[in-house]
């Protein structure tokens, strides 16, 4: 590593670290009441999603690879990182008002109301929606990098067996879009506060206390999550590279 | 048992592989330079890319089957992490070829016994090694190995490659090291801008050109050069 290098990779950390721990630390004050019930349901929803976006995520990259028309299922999943989360919350909110509009009262739209918009399940479809193309990314770069899929197949699996063994031989990529899944899930705020904003989520918590206690209370909750991220990744980043 | 290439086309891109006929009794090795269409030979035989023409494996056409059922175990360049306990996986491959009970005996004959409680931590050529255990326990028709020693080092490379001369399944193996090709194969054949240019069995003084080479390389090893 040359010293140019060096000089970068430290001022870079420092200025990060300055900038969103440090400083803040001046107006740090106890999180309002809640936060550890919004936490808790937040890491348990982003988890939930992140799991859920492996195998479709592992699925789409390993189509994608043949090219053609199923390359473009990878363009597919890349919408949601593509576009501002606000819109692909705006987006979920029209396809979820479809049956309302197509049958009125119907048990669909009922099921909708009641269990999907501004509810936890519609928390866990915004997360999971964002965690695909984080999933898909990660699994299609190790595909590059290995030819698990040709080897598996070719000792005769296939189906759900196929992936499931593909992605615990690509236990990095796993492991790291499991995380990377999980850290989107858990940041979002765009798709949350216009699709799902009930239960509260960690970020929409964080935006509440700041409009209602002020910047204190709000740092305190925000820092909190820091060092859980933080101790997260540290944590994957030690497994990885035992 | 053989496997049979019959007017076999595929293409990737821009490049078109051509084979006219090519018969795989035991073990024949295709060598050619980089980018001349090695892989995509292989590819196209065990049906991962699209090709045209016929692939006989078993007495069978298996041209228009998908990879999973063609009966060709592919082995590659860079081997694949097994995706659970080593054990459990050579098991878990067997039961669905009613191989079960030739896992020890398998194992045994790769040296590959002592690592069955393993997962991680394995060398690159005991993965080559667990690779070619779990397809020998698919019970193959032919195996098709795509430069299977080129991450091993000079002495795996060879212990490697005497398991593959023992297998007594065809197998198609390609690599650019013709000297490996002379020690591994009983047919070499050359590939050149995606067609074989030539076949031929290996001359009978190609062993004794194998080992001078050999002791060169011992004498490099053992640092008396």
């Amino acid at each position: 590593m040359t010293d140019a290098v060096k000089a970068v990779a430290a001022s870079t950390a420092a200025l990060l670290a300055l900038l969103l721990l440090a400083l803040p630390l001046v107006f740090l004050s106890a999180p309002p009441p809640g936060f550890v019930e919004s936490f808790l349901f937040t890491a348990a929803a982003s988890a939930a999603a992140a799991g859920g976006s492996l195998l479709p995520g592992l699925a789409v990259a390993m189509a994608a690879r043949r090219g053609g028309a199923w390359g473009a299922l990878g363009m597919v999943l890349y919408v949601p990182a593509l576009v501002p989360p606000t819109s692909v919350g705006v987006l979920l909110l029209a396809a979820f008002s479809t049956p309302r509009l197509l049958c009125g009262d119907c048990p669909l739209s009922q099921f909708v109301s009641a269990w999907v918009v501004n509810q936890p399940l519609g928390v866990l479809l915004a997360m999971w929606v964002m965690a695909l193309p984080v999933a898909y990314s990660i699994y299609d770069g190790a595909l590059r990098e290995e030819r698990a899929e040709a080897f598996f197949r070719s000792l005769g699996f296939s189906g759900l067996r196929l992936l499931v063994l593909t992605a615990m031989s690509l236990r990095e990529a796993t492991l790291s879009a499991a995380l990377f899944a999980w850290l989107r899930g858990f940041g979002e705020l765009g798709v949350l506060l216009v699709f799902a904003n009930y239960p509260y989520a960690a970020s929409i918590y964080i935006y509440n206390a700041w409009l209602i206690y002020g910047v204190g209370p709000a740092i305190g909750a925000s820092l909190a999550v820091v060092a859980a991220a933080l101790a997260v990744g540290y944590a994957a980043r030690r497994w990885l590279s035992r | 048992m053989a496997l049979e290439v019959e007017g076999l086309e595929a293409r990737r891109g821009r490049f078109r592989l051509y084979v006219e006929r090519l018969v795989v009794n035991s073990v024949v090795a295709v060598v050619g330079r980089n980018g001349s269409g090695k892989t995509t030979l292989l590819d196209a035989i065990a049906g991962f890319i699209e090709a045209r023409g016929r692939v006989v494996a078993c007495g069978r056409d298996v041209s228009r089957l998908p990879p999973h059922k063609r009966g060709l175990a592919y082995v590659q360049s860079t081997p694949i992490d097994p995706p659970q306990r080593v054990g459990s996986f050579l098991r878990a491959v067997a039961r669905l070829h009613g191989t079960e009970g030739l896992v020890d005996e398998v194992a045994s004959r790769l040296g590959v016994s002592h690592l069955l409680d393993r997962w991680r931590g394995l060398s690159t050529g005991q993965k080559q090694l667990v690779n070619l255990a779990a397809a020998l326990l698919a019970r193959p028709c032919a195996f098709l190995m795509d430069e299977p020693t080129s991450h091993l080092d000079w002495v795996n490379k060879r212990a490697f490659n005497d398991v593959v001369k023992r297998l007594g399944v065809p197998t198609l193996y390609v690599t650019h090291d013709p000297l490996e090709a002379l020690y591994v194969a009983d047919m070499l054949c050359v590939m050149e801008e995606g067609r074989l240019t030539k076949c031929i069995e290996k001359p009978t003084d190609a062993a004794s050109a194998y080992r001078a080479a050999e002791e060169f390389a011992l004498k490099l090893f053992k640092g008396i050069l």
